[in-house]
């Protein structure tokens, strides 16, 4: 019931942040010059022409009118169709959604291969020769850029040796996979050294806490100890950091899916942006702000759900 | 005379830090009679939690037991394989920890951190009952609907209880208690006693209680060690050692107990602080804080000496000055 009571409230406190947010993108996209019907009908168009156009469009109503249509079309989900790419946006999103939740979720398992046993066997082996090497390469990943690291990995591994595709998405399953690998482990490096240093602080301390002592006290095989007493206490703030990460992935998802050319949703909104695609990029940074939120709360519950000490 | 359930002899531990070893427990000889209650007292780093951990094996970071015997019921404990070590942890030998915050599994309930401690072969039934047996002996109330509760939803008093009923779920012969009392408050602490003083008699367990509160050693402990500097000190039955203490440093200690009695005089307390492990020269450990101190003391240490019946002391000067000595230089009748 409690839980029930939470939810709700949760739920009720995202209306406000979205508003916000539509306030923000709706005011913020008009104010960057430059006009969608110009754009589509090139510099010579006639004054009537753009005149017709912007009826077409809807941009000759006035702004706060315009506006709170946006926001009616959001309460509603009913986007319209993009302006540039004459679909229906809806439509649009699912299409590339497919690609951008695929690449999170490839990054994620890359993450967690990477960063649970590395961080584990860190932890487990302080200051030995591995995890001195381990504790500075992981530093490097976090201070270095995901774009670099990306062009990087593009060259050595598709430019230099065909392993993987240079950029697209590919028409079969096989090829999707992949194309999937080099952008997938651009974004995981960066992340995965971000938990692998959190797997490590925390297997140290918790090997240092007294009820490991104490489980062993008890005659417990270490094996026993060590799933049950360490493993349990070390995962919990890590599968909490990685669920944040998770939607700073989703930001990141323009960047690299820029460079490694995926049809994905960062890429989709990009263009809009350029191509001044008002409906189309009100509609995604909308749909991207209830995801993020959606998330959160999932990870807020999920969290409870693991550790008992956590009340919702 | 009851038989002798633990027999430590001349206990050496090390701890290695940035290169340099640092002796922490040195020279450590004593024995646990079966039923017994033995207590170590000692300011803090003087070594008492290590000698314990040493004895149940679980050093922290870089300790290692150097030399000397550990011997339980005759066999030597530092010889045994883990395998064999880890049957002896818990069935023969438990341990409860001064913090009862730190020591419970926060993410397991205490239910299962209990049954998974039995080690004989039963039903999950049948070890939930034990669990709940055990809750009921160590005092937790209604553990019917606490079995399935966290450490978290604990207080203080009743996850030490719960700590205890761990350390007896496989019925270990003997039980070093490291601190156990230290972190609750005086009226909890007094429970826990008495709890612990039951448990003796109920099921007839010897007991190795570590403390630096002379109270509490005086409430529950048959024979006294005084810890200092990694040394024994002194070691005799309990009364002897807070009537008639025969070495200097027991004597301060004592005296910096505070009493109604001598209220309004200033409190003796003994002047410096204790070395650092590392920092000892080669004379006797306390010798720098010592009131009867002589060049002798600073040359050598003294054996562990039996001055009376059960009664050992290592401090040369006892001979010569008596306690009577101790009592009129130091102007404290």
């Amino acid at each position: 019931m409690d839980e029930f009571v939470y939810i709700l409230k949760r739920i009720l406190q995202m209306i406000p942040v979205l508003i916000i947010v539509t306030v923000l993108i709706f005011f913020g996209m008009r104010m960057i010059p430059g006009d969608p019907a110009l754009l589509m009908l090139g510099n010579r168009a006639s004054d009537e022409a753009l005149a017709m156009m912007h009826a077409k469009l809807g941009f000759d109503k006035p702004l706060m009118i315009q506006y709170f249509l946006f926001l009616r079309d959001c309460v509603l989900f009913r986007f319209g169709d993009s302006i540039t790419l004459r679909m229906p946006i809806t439509e649009l999103f699912k299409q590339k959604a497919a690609i951008t939740i695929s690449l999170t979720a490839m990054t994620i398992i890359f993450d967690v291969l990477i960063s649970v046993p590395l961080g584990i066997y860190c932890g487990m082996h302080k200051d030995s020769k591995l995890d001195t090497f381990l504790n500075s390469a992981s530093l490097v990943f976090v201070s270095i850029p995901e774009f670099l690291i990306g062009l990087v990995l593009l060259m050595l591994l598709a430019v230099r040796i065909h392993v993987f595709p240079v950029g697209g998405w590919g028409n079969s399953f096989g090829e999707h996979i992949r194309s999937l690998i080099l952008p997938s482990l651009t974004g995981a490096l960066m992340t995965s050294s971000l938990v692998m240093r959190n797997i490590r602080e925390n297997v140290i301390k918790v090997l240092n806490m007294d009820y490991v002592d104490f489980a062993r006290s008890k005659g417990l095989p270490e094996i026993w100890v060590r799933m049950r007493y360490v493993l349990r206490n070390v995962l919990i703030p890590a599968v909490t950091l990685l669920a944040m990460r998770m939607t700073a992935m989703l930001a990141g998802s323009i960047v690299i899916e820029s460079i490694f050319a995926l049809p994905g949703i960062g890429q989709m909104m990009l263009n809009a942006i350029l191509a001044r695609d008002y409906p189309l990029v009100q509609a995604t940074v909308y749909l991207f702000a209830l995801i993020v939120m959606i998330m959160n709360l999932i990870t807020d519950v999920s969290y409870s759900i693991l550790d008992p000490r956590v009340k919702l | 005379m009851k038989e002798k359930i633990l027999d430590v002899r001349h206990l050496r531990t090390e701890f290695l830090t940035e290169g340099k070893s640092l002796t922490t427990v040195n020279d450590v000889s004593f024995s646990v009679k079966q039923g017994e209650i033995f207590g170590i007292i000692g300011e803090s780093g003087s070594g008492k939690s290590v000698t314990c951990r040493s004895i149940i094996g679980l050093l922290k970071d870089k300790g290692c037991v150097t030399g000397g015997e550990i011997l339980y019921k005759g066999i030597d404990l530092r010889k045994l394989k883990l395998k064999e070590m880890q049957k002896i942890r818990g069935s023969e030998i438990g341990m409860i920890f001064q913090e009862p915050m730190t020591t419970l599994n926060p993410v397991v309930t205490i239910g299962r951190q209990i049954t998974e401690a039995i080690r004989e072969k039963m039903t999950k039934r049948e070890k939930t009952e034990r669990a709940i047996e055990l809750m009921r002996l160590v005092g937790i109330p209604s553990p019917e609907e606490r079995i399935n509760a966290y450490a978290h939803q604990f207080s203080g008093g009743m996850r030490q209880r719960a700590m205890i009923a761990i350390a007896l779920a496989s019925g270990p012969k003997l039980l070093l208690a490291d601190e156990p009392t230290t972190a609750l408050d005086v009226t909890i602490q007094y429970q826990i006693i008495h709890l612990l003083k039951e448990l003796r008699q109920k099921i007839g367990m010897s007991m190795i209680f570590v403390t630096h509160d002379l109270g509490v050693a005086s409430q529950l402990c048959d024979r006294i060690a005084v810890m200092y500097a990694g040394r024994i000190m002194e070691i005799a039955p309990a009364r002897e050692i807070f009537m008639n203490p025969k070495h200097p440093y027991t004597y301060g200690l004592m005296r910096a107990v505070p009493s109604i009695y001598r209220k309004g005089e200033k409190l003796y307390s003994i002047e410096g602080t204790p070395p650092v492990p590392g920092s000892l020269s080669e004379g006797c450990p306390f010798s720098p804080r010592c009131d009867f101190c002589e060049e002798e003391c600073k040359r050598m240490i003294p054996e562990l000496t039996e001055e009376s019946a059960g009664h050992y002391t290592r401090c040369s000067r006892i001979k010569k000055l008596g306690l009577g000595t101790y009592k009129k230089v130091s102007g404290y009748e």
